[in-house]
């Protein structure tokens, strides 16, 4: 059996592999979908985009609840103190999750103008709204959220839902919603026909320069946000039990890593330069690189995220000590044993087959 | 103290959740095994007929697939969300074969596409393996799913941890090879085979009636006729010998179903209500000092009664102050109300022969050479009755298991989220709406794809994604 410390960290790295699979499969057909309105596409053209997606849809849908599976078995207090306390923000997230698979296997087999009017509009939605959502939820746990554990490990909620939309989650949504953008229309620019290639170059600059601008913003804003920091000495193998230790909450301490392994910086700085080369490339008409530099950006942005709030996973900007790490919320080591053996087989047989899928569908 | 209200919402939202994903995903499961057979049937005969056939019943399949897709990932939210302390009190365990059941739902959700748009851009024996591959995923996240909620009934191979105050999972190989969860799977998956079958036969027996789509109808009515007439007998062959079997099943349901007295049950839970209750204190003095030998060995010996105690925190917080009155009502609330259980496993047993019935029917209507229409019209008014006998069985499995959400463990009360009541009047409005409106939708598409028979529908990849 692995070590303890080595097993947490393995099985965070595969919960980071998960998310990031999901926002390059998933959130790519989100971006898509989100551009649908901008496009001016006639009805034909409509067609062929949503008939090279729709078989691809409920698997990408899959890699969503592959991560939310894999924090659950790896994480589970993390899980039930996140779902619990984002319970209206995922429902949402949920319901316009459900529109599409169904919404793409049926669109065209229901005719009649206004109806496809209609049909398109919740599927432009539920490409919108699940990117806006999950950047706001990312931003709020960088804020961290009010939840409280009593010694019994009973989670207390004191948050609302409007408390969710504060400037700074608001921010980094911006940026997801950008980032998911400039991705669909570069691989719009890649895979449409002339008059679509045209219309995903025009959109890649703005969406790509808007991202970098607002990803910026919000690093800049990270200096100065209150960051979470465990005082007490941390035990990587000790047992879960979030409670025996003291946080505390200062000015850009979420910077703290950086500072500590200053070669982690590269990771921000390969946002930056995956962005930019793919703007110049999309601008050159080398559509396949800019979507491999593309998909470099969007795989270092969830890394950036990761990284800065390692070890935590669910800080509490009401009971600091009652936050949660990978280190003491973390299931025994006979389940993450487990974990990393079948989540490790399953993540490469995942990847493989929808590289697979996605070469021949789209 | 724990809200009832709060309790009882979150009940409420489950059990929608519930009825939802039991009413498309044992259809979705069988049907796909229908699929895979009709197919293969295509290729070994060359007759094209099982292909129309294939692509008919595909069509269906999909919109079924898209609804268990969506309820699943809606169970996926819900125990965080509405059931946190749960989630942390079992998740070790729990969870562990959902992640199975998730490379189950992979597989299926990506071979669906294929399945259904691939057919000119798949070679025929490349999409027969789709089609496998889509009903294999389809059984392998039935089986996960089962088994996590077969752990529930029966929970092996875990053992309560003091220090990080959950259940840990201590053996892998007793949670897999669980024999209530094996036995629930086999005759789970069964009763799915016997609602595909009779779903597949009411709409065969329409078409017949109107005398439409003969061909493909009276081929697929032989095939529904046969499956689901051994489909029905192994179901209930093996509910007998495993399920609803002494040793098998809790003796508490046991007594409630054959209408027995269950006095000394409600003894022994005095008894070990008074153990937990030890067990409980001894964790207080634990918190304190982890580390006492004895203090250990002592909680050792009561813990397996802990969630005893957990019972009364529905009348009193600090348990360890309980009152005699408030042990006794714990005690009579140990076991689930007798008269639910008796009635659902009636309604069960009636359904299921009145399905052994009209799939005899059917196959007389076979035989008989489709002349005679009030055996069609048998076959076509039969079709609830398997939802009928399924639903009356998970019934009695989910509500038999009250007052606990894990057997003898975690008590259903002890397990909710401390969520406003606001909250959760909103979410399960919104949710209900939603997927009460997609499940209409679901209907309208089922309706409009048998009224336009098999000519008729095509879908939007076939029309222009090959091009």
């Amino acid at each position: 059996m692995l070590d303890y410390e080595i097993l947490r960290l393995l099985c965070w790295g595969l919960l980071g592999l998960f998310l990031i699979s999901f926002a390059l499969s998933g959130g790519l057909e989100l971006g898509i979908s989100m551009l649908l309105p901008l496009l001016n596409a006639t009805e034909a053209q409509r067609r062929v985009i949503i008939a090279r997606l729709a078989p691809l849809s409920a698997g990408n849908q899959t890699w969503l609840a592959a991560t939310v599976v894999v924090l659950f078995v790896g994480w589970p207090t993390v899980y039930a103190a996140a779902f619990a306390s984002f319970q209206m923000l995922l429902l949402l997230v949920l319901l316009a999750l459900f529109v599409r698979p169904a919404g793409f296997y049926f669109r065209n087999s229901i005719s009649g103008a206004d109806f496809l009017k209609n049909w398109d509009k919740a599927l432009y939605v539920s490409g919108l709204l699940p990117a806006v959502l999950l950047g706001l939820l990312a931003g709020n746990l960088l804020k961290g959220f009010p939840f409280h554990l009593s010694s019994d490990m009973h989670i207390a909620f004191l948050g609302n839902f409007a408390g969710l939309f504060n400037p700074f989650a608001l921010l980094v949504a911006a940026t997801c919603l950008a980032l998911l953008a400039s991705h669909g229309a570069i691989y719009l620019q890649l895979h449409g026909d002339d008059e679509i290639r045209l219309r995903g170059k025009a959109l890649a600059l703005p969406a790509g320069a808007a991202f970098l601008i607002l990803f910026a913003m919000a690093g800049l804003w990270i200096t100065h946000l209150e960051g979470y920091h465990v005082t007490t000495e941390i035990i990587p193998d000790g047992v879960s039990n979030p409670l025996t230790k003291f946080v505390k909450r200062g000015d850009g301490l979420w910077l703290d890593n950086y500072e500590h392994a200053p070669s982690l910086w590269a990771i921000p700085a390969l946002v930056f330069v995956g962005g930019i080369a793919a703007l110049v490339l999309s601008k050159f008409d080398r559509g396949y690189w800019a979507l491999l530099a593309s998909s470099v950006t969007v795989t270092m942005t969830v890394l950036t995220l990761g990284v800065s709030m390692f070890p935590f996973l669910a800080p509490s900007n009401i009971s600091l000590n009652s936050s949660l790490t990978i280190w003491d919320a973390s299931a025994s080591q006979a389940t993450l044993t487990v974990l990393l053996w079948l989540a490790g087989l399953l993540l490469p047989l995942m990847v493989v087959s929808t590289r697979w899928l996605f070469r021949i569908s789209l | 103290m724990i809200s009832e209200t709060v309790v009882e919402l979150s009940r409420a939202q489950y059990a929608i959740n519930a009825v939802q994903h039991f009413l498309f995903v044992p259809l979705t499961l069988g049907l796909s095994l229908f699929l895979a057979l009709m197919e293969s049937w295509f290729l070994l005969s060359g007759q094209a007929v099982y292909k129309q056939m294939t692509q008919f019943w595909g069509r269906l399949f999909a919109i079924g697939f898209g609804l268990s897709i969506a309820s699943s990932l809606a169970m996926a939210v819900q125990f965080g969300g509405n059931w946190s302390y749960f989630s942390h009190y079992v998740g070790d365990v729990f969870a562990l074969p959902l992640l199975i059941g998730l490379a189950g739902l992979f597989l299926a959700a990506n071979g669906v596409g294929w399945l259904l748009f691939g057919w000119r851009r798949l070679g025929k024996g490349a999409h027969l393996s789709v089609t496998w591959l889509v009903s294999i995923g389809c059984h392998l996240s039935w089986f996960g799913f089962l088994i996590a909620s077969g752990w529930m009934q029966n929970p092996v191979g875990a053992e309560f941890n003091a220090q990080s105050m959950r259940m840990e999972l201590t053996d892998l190989n007793l949670l897999l090879c669980n024999p209530v969860a094996l036995a629930k799977f086999v005759h789970s998956l069964l009763a799915s085979y016997v609602t595909a079958a009779g779903f597949v036969l009411a709409i065969s027996a329409y078409y017949l009636l109107k005398q439409r789509e003969t061909q493909l109808a009276q081929h697929s009515y032989r095939i529904a006729a046969a499956v689901g007439f051994w489909a029905v007998i192994a179901t209930v062959a093996l509910g007998d010998a495993s399920i609803y079997a002494p040793g098998t099943m809790p003796r508490t349901k046991l007594a409630a179903i054959s209408g027995l007295p269950n006095d000394d049950i409600l003894e022994q839970n005095r008894q070990r209500i008074d153990n937990g209750l030890r067990a409980y204190s001894m964790l207080q003095e634990l918190r304190d000092d982890k580390k006492d030998a004895s203090l250990l060995a002592v909680f050792a010996a009561a813990k397996a009664d802990l969630g005893y105690a957990l019972l009364l925190k529905r009348w009193q917080d600090s348990v360890v102050d309980a009152k005699p009155a408030q042990i006794e009502q714990a005690a009579l609330t140990s076991v689930s109300p007798a008269a639910p259980l008796f009635w659902g496993y009636k309604v069960m047993v009636v359904s299921g022969v009145l399905c052994l019935l009209a799939f005899l029917l059917a196959s007389a209507a076979t035989i008989a050479g489709w002349r005679s229409s009030w055996l069609l019209k048998s076959s076509l008014y039969a079709w609830p009755l398997p939802w009928l006998a399924s639903g009356s069985g998970w019934f009695i499995s989910e509500f038999g298991r009250q007052p606990w959400i894990v057997a003898d463990i975690l008590p259903t009360w002890v397990g909710v989220s401390t969520r406003s009541e606001t909250d959760l009047i909103v979410s399960m409005a919104a949710y209900g709406v939603a997927y009460t409106g997609l499940s209409a939708l679901a209907l309208v598409l089922i309706v409009k794809f048998v009224r336009r028979g098999c000519a008729g529908s095509l879908l939007l990849a076939e029309e222009s994604g090959d091009a």
